[in-house]
């Protein structure tokens, strides 16, 4: 769906990736982590087609995104993190934006802004910024596109929008469609996502499904001064000490995606030669 | 070919960008009303004669062109001016050739009819006022008729004011020249078409950067002219035509004149009146296919 080659991008003062290389697969909802400034919007703008590597491939649902052609426009749907709403009310909205989108649904519009609790009849301009987001992140799954972009979503979403959001896009993918959500705010994307892309320094320093994480990691409450010792990132708490270890004993734990992105980001090679092994 | 330009696509788009502007094109056009009404109105107050004449009328609707025209295409593409604003215009799925005549569309065509027609609207409604105000006046009979006469001095009758046609090249409408609408109109088009470019290619303050741009422009043609040009003619050269004339004189004073063929000047002519707008209009389409956030 993806396909990702040697992709070199900088801005006039700073490089962002040197030979940066990822495949998406369909049917994935993919969570991309990485610290502010390591590149993930732009990574997705590069998808997007909204920006141009300086050397590299880029290939998306076989078209070149730099090109921007209309069949390659149709198939994909970017939510950026500042985004734009017009002046006019959600129906018109509709009427006027949904024709670009060939499988946009209607009802599945109306039924994900009922979720979100947002009145179909409703001003775009008179919402609030959680409302306008709510409104574009059903209009973008309603539009049924192949390729969703979601620059942090859960930025200005209440408490219970993002429990809305997880549960709407867990019913939205398909085996055809892939999501890629950005986001620093890690623990938002816990029970959403199902492959973790780490970035950092150019480059992809993990890139793994959520089940291979589980059976390559355990992450857990340790009160054993050596297991705390040979664990690959710990961290204490107020009663014990949490720990990502290797999961030698085959053990199934809930992955803690915040401690999986600090572990990777403390010790990338050995997280990165436990996946290669 | 459906991803280059598709005809329902192209509907769609005009209708989409029709309804979210509209409030600012409606405005836009309501403030040129506004403009010639009061413009109108104040002329009036003073009550010449000769306000309404053809050269005023010509000269109102030409000045006013080249500003709402340019001020107009300064805003073609406003929304390179935000990044989201960016965003939402690029990902929009349409062609990059149905997304610039769109902005022709309005930009260009809709708003030369809006304008003439604003203009025509106004300006006949101005002047049936202006007429029937002076009647008296007009007959030549009043006293305020005689003091006109006095002051401006005339002979004649004075005569109602007719409404101009200003695509015609009629000797009476001129500014500069006669038949100088044509050329007029000739100028507008690629001006207005710099000024688009000039909003597709700098995000802020574009109407400033595009009038200092097209005035360097002006001095660099000034330059190579003086510097470049001029230098390789022979001495005692004076070109008498920009393109097709030149009359050197020798030493003993006989004048020798060089006129190259009709077709070579009808061709550049043509080129300058009607070949710069096209030029134009395809780099602000490399322009748009370029466009990054």
């Amino acid at each position: 769906m993806v396909c990702i080659q040697n992709l070199h991008f900088s801005y006039p003062k700073k490089q962002i990736f040197g030979g940066l290389n990822l495949q998406i697969k369909a049917g994935n909802i993919y969570g991309l982590l990485g610290k502010n400034g390591t590149g993930k919007s732009t990574l997705l703008s590069n998808i997007a087609g909204l920006l141009f590597p300086k050397s590299g491939n880029i290939s998306v649902l076989g078209f070149n995104p730099a090109k921007r052609q209309p069949a390659f426009l149709q198939d994909i749907f970017f939510i950026p993190e500042e985004f734009h709403l017009p002046d006019v009310s959600i129906g018109r909205f509709v009427k006027y934006t949904s024709p670009f989108y060939r499988w946009f649904n209607e009802e599945l519009f109306a039924a994900y802004l009922a979720e979100f609790q947002i009145p179909y009849n409703s001003n775009l301009q008179r919402l609030s910024y959680g409302q306008k987001k709510k409104v574009l992140i059903s209009f973008g799954l309603a539009a049924n596109t192949s390729l969703l972009l979601m620059d942090e979503p859960t930025n200005g979403l209440d408490i219970a929008g993002k429990s809305q959001l997880r549960k709407i896009m867990a019913a939205a993918v398909d085996e055809k469609k892939s999501i890629i959500i950005s986001s620093h705010q890690v623990k938002d994307l816990e029970n959403l996502i199902d492959s973790v892309i780490i970035i950092d320094e150019g480059g992809i320093v993990l890139d793994e499904g959520i089940e291979r994480i589980g059976a390559k990691l355990s992450f857990k409450i340790s009160y054993n001064a050596s297991e705390v010792a040979w664990a690959i990132y710990s961290e204490p708490l107020l009663r014990g000490t949490v720990v990502v270890a290797m999961n030698i004993d085959n053990d199934e734990s809930k992955i803690d995606l915040e401690l999986l992105y600090k572990a990777t980001m403390a010790n990338p090679k050995l997280i990165q030669s436990i996946f290669n092994d | 070919m459906s991803q280059l330009f598709k005809l329902r696509r192209f509907y769609l788009l005009l209708g989409k960008h029709w309804f979210e502007n509209r409030k600012a094109y409606l405005l836009f056009l309501v403030t040129i009303a506004a403009f010639f009404t009061g413009w109108f109105a104040f002329t009036l107050m003073i009550g010449n004669p000769y306000s309404f004449g053809p050269y005023n009328q010509s000269m109102l609707y030409f000045g006013g062109l080249f500003i709402a025209g340019c001020l107009s295409a300064s805003l073609a593409f406003r929304d390179f001016a935000t990044k989201p604003k960016k965003i939402n215009y690029l990902v929009l799925p349409a062609a990059i050739a149905e997304k610039l005549l769109c902005v022709l569309f309005y930009g260009v065509l809709i708003f030369f009819v809006a304008y003439t027609l604003i203009f025509y609207v106004t300006d006949y409604l101005a002047l049936k006022v202006a007429n029937n105000a002076n009647a008296a006046m007009l007959a030549g009979h009043s006293e305020k008729a005689v003091e006109w006469k006095q002051r401006f001095g005339l002979t004649g009758d004075l005569r109602p004011s007719k409404l101009i046609n200003v695509f015609s090249p009629a000797a009476d409408t001129y500014i500069f020249y006669p038949g100088d609408n044509v050329d007029l109109f000739s100028a507008f088009f690629p001006i207005q078409s710099a000024f688009i470019l000039g909003s597709a290619y700098f995000a802020k303050n574009n109407l400033f950067k595009t009038m200092v741009a097209l005035l360097l422009l002006w001095l660099l043609f000034f330059v190579v002219e003086m510097k470049i040009f001029f230098p390789l003619l022979p001495e005692n050269v004076s070109v008498s035509s920009v393109l097709t004339n030149a009359t050197v004189i020798d030493n003993k004073g006989n004048e020798t004149h060089y006129t190259l063929p009709f077709w070579i000047g009808s061709v550049a002519t043509f080129l300058m009146r009607f070949g710069i707008t096209p030029v134009l209009w395809i780099a602000i389409y490399y322009r748009m296919k370029e466009k990054e956030i």
